[in-house]
């Protein structure tokens, strides 16, 4: 085997395609903008929500440069694709500091690549605001600040919640079914829910779990047939919610109560058989959420954008309104301090307040982490509706039970 | 390199070839020479990974000294399954890959069950990068540095030695090559635990590099199947063919990370893989 | 852990074999060329994906039965199949970088899918989605039935075809000694295209059941992959049946570990018992 010209072949070939592919990036120049880098997964397994994110910084970047950039400059976002790989994400990180010398850092999306981000900002002592991050547990950077507002103890007070809502329903139940993916940011809330069920006296009927990555959902189905709780709770991530419903149906079953936590928004909205499906929310397109400041424009620019990605559902909902909080809360540091001091922004988000599009967030709590601010809410027609507490829950609205 | 105060960036990137050189070349140590695809690389390396977190991130077990558990459990596991398999006179060809495969699966979901793992991941944070260099990308840099060259000096030395020799014979005509009196069994249980090894030591530090570990990150297809590419590309049979291919399809993998269209650009990837297979000689 | 009832574990059994059905029909064609071909196509599962997209197209936009896009869908899979092998062979691709070559394939696909459909989840509405018959205490749903016969028509029709006809044979005898057929007069060229093209076909056929059965997105050409393999080399290459009696061994294992125990060791007791059958079965060399 002839090494050298395979070399020689390969590695031409090699510069040709990343001359390709490189040239064209780096063409856009200003008045010095100020550099906002980050990675999203474009490509790769995450990629379906990892566009929303997408377009909501596009939006942002877009309504900021309109109102004047950031310290009268103007703002340029460079995001890479990190291809679903936490590895690729934590070099791409390093390479957005080092070679691109971005000013500020905006999170990726997903626990694991934000964890690979926040091992870089944390050895370049760089903020980072986040948006889809699901173990506050792990967030072990004091520069780090989180948008999914989960609260330091979400394993706890997220179930409350659930189970307030539950318990406030025309139907409380009295037996519950725990089934749960074991991807580690479902599995441990999913944990959780078995604590604070059986403090509050319900009868767990069922508890099963299955490798994330599982294909065949019909005897987990039939298992959950066969207990026939009265409350089925369901940790899975994504598809995982649509495949595990549509495997009961296969089996003439339908949940009385059901809950998912995290189901791929869209699709379960969409489908027939997810009728009633409870989820966790911080935002949905109705009051009260969409009274809050700037939420009314974003909710129409999010419609015309998403809907032009080819997003087939462009509500706006946790997804997005996380990614758009976690910019907010990065302006919000830069024009308090008026200045893009990492030590300084970050001391004044553990001091102060933002006000965001879910409401007002603290981050002075363990790990950074401010008020557990999940609402419940509810597939009621093809959509998604807050249904408690009743303060959030959207105009007449409320917990429905079959 | 990192002492040349160049972005930390290219050590990191530097760091991805490595790594993936260690891992083609060492798999090409048995399969490649021998002729006996392993579609479990993933599994080995996935014990590395596992050892590495488990011994840093739960005991407290300084890095370095987790690295040689990591190679140990790495080649045990291996030399386990290898002792039954190469046993078995009709395990042969695609027989091999589907047991390597399966018993990636196999120790992927005892991982996942066990507290080993449990289900939550291995998180990394709380341990130190060893001072090797100024920055902890050079660290990772250096370590992988390190372990690529003596990766590829072994499988170099091995091609040049009685053992791989041996390994050649065993992939043109296993049997003739037990008649002329290659010892076949020991062969490919030597290259096999060498192999495994190497791949371990290759988990250990990546372990760290992500610093969050979760078993099906760790564990899926993409580990077997790329450094079977790498290696198949760069040609099996030569001690460097994988160290190239590994270069080439990680530069190639990165090159799209940057573009405007990153789904365009991977099928620029795609169709340049294809060409270069079909146009190559 | 507690015993399950009677109706859980057929429930659950047949689930298994559904799902066995499925690895067995996207492995057919796959262990089909790899073993008379000599070629390891990725893209087999790539063909599959963007079948199941292009019947969700029509079907969903279309609004034809998505049992009707096969009468699309089976001549243009069987077409790319035929291009590809025309590909492959033309440029003499050895089975090793046959493999390179069909994943940078499967890449182009995967691209291609999340250009036109994107990366979010798409579900195919039919009239078969939900419909299902009821046979005692135990469902049994149509669109996996129908996979599942699909599968089972295939395997023994393939079967039967290879050893029946006299293309059939040729075909064997081409996979087994090239040289020798060629000199009693097989066109090699002709059979391997038809051949590659039926494999294609199969891809298309999979891709549909796919889609009747399964919410897309691309990403998930690869989780199939690893299972599918399995079931390809347990069941023998070259051969029709071997996948779907593979298929059905893994699916039924774990469908049945998971009625009994916690489901996330199931991959455990299908996978331990495909290595003990593998290293137990008596000398297939």
């Amino acid at each position: 085997m002839n090494t050298g010209h395979r070399l020689i072949r390969w590695l031409g070939a090699a510069l040709c395609i990343c001359a390709l592919l490189t040239t064209g990036v780096h063409a856009q120049s200003s008045q010095a903008p100020i550099k906002i880098g980050s990675t999203l997964a474009l490509t790769g397994p995450l990629a379906a929500t990892s566009l929303v994110h997408k377009v909501v910084g596009e939006i942002y970047v877009e309504q900021l440069n309109k109102r004047g950039g950031l310290l009268g400059r103007p703002v340029e976002w460079i995001v890479k694709d990190d291809q679903s790989k936490p590895d690729l994400a934590r070099t791409l990180y390093e390479q957005l500091l080092t070679v691109d010398k971005v000013d500020l850092l905006m999170g990726p999306y997903a626990t694991g690549a934000i964890l690979s981000a926040m091992s870089v900002a944390q050895r370049y002592d760089k903020i980072l605001v986040h948006h889809t991050f699901g173990i506050p547990s792990l967030a072990k950077y004091d520069k780090q600040f989180p948008a999914w507002s989960l609260g330091p103890d979400p394993a706890n007070t997220v179930p409350t919640t659930v189970f307030n809502a539950l318990a406030a329903s025309p139907k409380p139940p009295k037996t519950i079914a725990v089934v749960t993916s074991k991807f580690p940011s479902v599995h441990f809330m999913s944990l959780g829910a078995r604590e604070v069920a059986k403090k509050r006296g319900l009868n767990e009927v069922l508890f099963l779990e299955w490798d994330f990555g599982n294909l065949d959902y019909g005897p987990i189905a039939a298992r959950i047939k066969d207990a026939k709780p009265d409350f089925l709770w369901v940790g899975a991530i994504g598809l995982e919610g649509n495949q595990l419903l549509e495997a009961l149906n296969k089996i003439d079953y339908a949940p009385v109560e059901h809950f998912y936590m995290y189901p791929a928004p869209g699709p379960m909205s969409k489908s027939p058989l997810a009728k009633n499906a409870l989820s966790m929310t911080v935002f949905e397109e109705h009051p009260p959420f969409s009274n809050a400041p700037g939420a009314k424009e974003f909710i129409d620019l999010y419609h015309e954008r998403a809907a032009k990605a080819g997003i087939p559902d462009t509500n706006v909902e946790v997804q997005a309104a996380a990614s758009y909080t976690a910019w907010q809360i990065l302006e919000a540091a830069v024009r308090a301090t008026n200045s893009l001091d990492d030590a300084k922004m970050a001391a004044w988000l553990k001091a102060n307040r933002v006000d965001t599009i879910q409401g007002k967030l603290r981050f002075d709590g363990p790990s950074n982490y401010g008020d557990d601010l999940m609402r419940v809410k509810q597939v009621q027609n093809g959509r998604w509706v807050t249904v408690y507490p009743k303060e959030y829950a959207a105009p007449g609205a409320t917990l429905l039970v079959q | 390199m990192p002492f040349l105060h160049l972005p930390a960036f290219y050590e990191s990137f530097l760091y991805l070839v490595f790594h993936w050189i260690v891992l083609a070349t060492s798999w090409n140590i048995l399969s490649g020479y021998s002729g006996y695809f392993s579609f479990g690389h993933g599994a080995f390396f996935g014990a590395g990974v596992y050892t590495t977190a488990v011994l840093a991130g739960k005991y407290d077990v300084p890095f370095l000294w987790t690295l040689p558990a990591a190679a140990l459990v790495a080649a045990l596991l291996g030399l386990g399954l290898g002792a039954v398999v190469f046993r078995v006179r009709h395990v042969r060809g695609e027989l091999f890959a589907l047991l390597t495969l399966a018993a990636t699966f196999v120790l992927a979901t005892i991982v996942l069950n066990t507290p080993i793992d449990g289900g939550p991941g291995v998180y990394l944070s709380a341990v130190p990068v060893p001072k090797l260099a100024p920055t902890a990308s050079g660290a990772f840099y250096m370590m992988a540095l390190v372990l690529a060259i003596g990766t590829v000096f072994i499988a170099y030395a091995i091609s040049r030695a009685r053992l791989g020799l041996g390994l050649f014979a065993i992939h043109d005509d296993e049997d003739a090559a037990e008649v002329m009196g290659v010892p076949t069994y020991r062969y490919k249980l030597v290259a096999f635990g060498v192999s495994c090894a190497l791949a371990g030591i290759a988990g250990g530090i990546q372990a760290l590099f992500v610093s969050y570990v979760t078993a099906s990150g760790t564990f899926n297809i993409t580990v077997p199947l790329t450094v079977i590419l790498m290696s198949v590309l760069g040609g099996t049979r030569s001690w460097g063919g994988p160290a190239i291919g590994a270069t080439v399809i990680t530069i190639l993998l990165y090159a799209t990370t940057a573009v405007d269209q990153p789904v365009a650009g991977k099928a620029a990837v795609g169709a340049v893989l294809v060409a270069a297979i079909l146009l190559m000689p | 852990m507690t015993f399950p009832s009677a109706t859980l574990l057929a429930q659950s059994a047949l689930s298994g074999v559904f799902i066995g059905s499925m690895y067995g029909l996207l492995g057919m064609g796959l262990g089909l060329a790899w073993g008379l071909l000599h070629i390891i196509n990725l893209a087999h599962f790539g063909f599959a994906f963007l079948a199941a997209y292009l019947c969700y197209q029509l079907a969903s936009v279309g609004g034809i039965d998505p049992l009707l896009t096969l009468a699309l869908i089976v001549p243009l899979f069987f077409a790319l199949g035929v291009a590809v092998q025309w590909l492959l062979s033309r440029f003499a691709v050895s089975p090793l970088n046959s493999l390179l070559a069909t994943f940078g394939l499967t890449a182009i696909i995967e691209a291609g899918i999340q250009y036109f459909w994107t990366a979010d989840f798409r579900k195919l509405e039919s009239v078969y989605s939900g419909q299902k018959l009821r046979m005692g205490g135990l469902f049994v749903p149509i669109p996996e039935l129908l996979t599942l016969v699909l599968a089972l028509l295939l395997g023994f029709g393939i079967w039967a075809a290879m050893r029946y006809t006299n293309l059939g044979r040729a075909l064997r005898a081409l996979a087994e000694d090239a040289p020798m057929a060629a000199a009693f007069g097989v066109n090699r060229r002709a059979h391997a295209l038809l051949l590659a093209g039926v494999c294609g076909a199969l891809a298309g056929i999979a891709g549909v059941c796919l889609a009747l059965s399964f919410t897309l997105t691309p990403s998930q050409i690869y989780a199939w992959v690893g299972v599918v393999f399995a079931a390809v080399m347990l069941g023998g290459l070259g051969s029709p049946l071997g996948p779907l009696a593979a298929g059905m061994v893994v699916g039924v294992s774990e469908a049945v570990t998971m009625a009994f125990a916690s489901p996330s060791w199931a991959p455990i007791v299908s996978f331990s018992l495909l290595i003990a059958l593998l290293l137990l079965r008596p000398g297939r060399a």
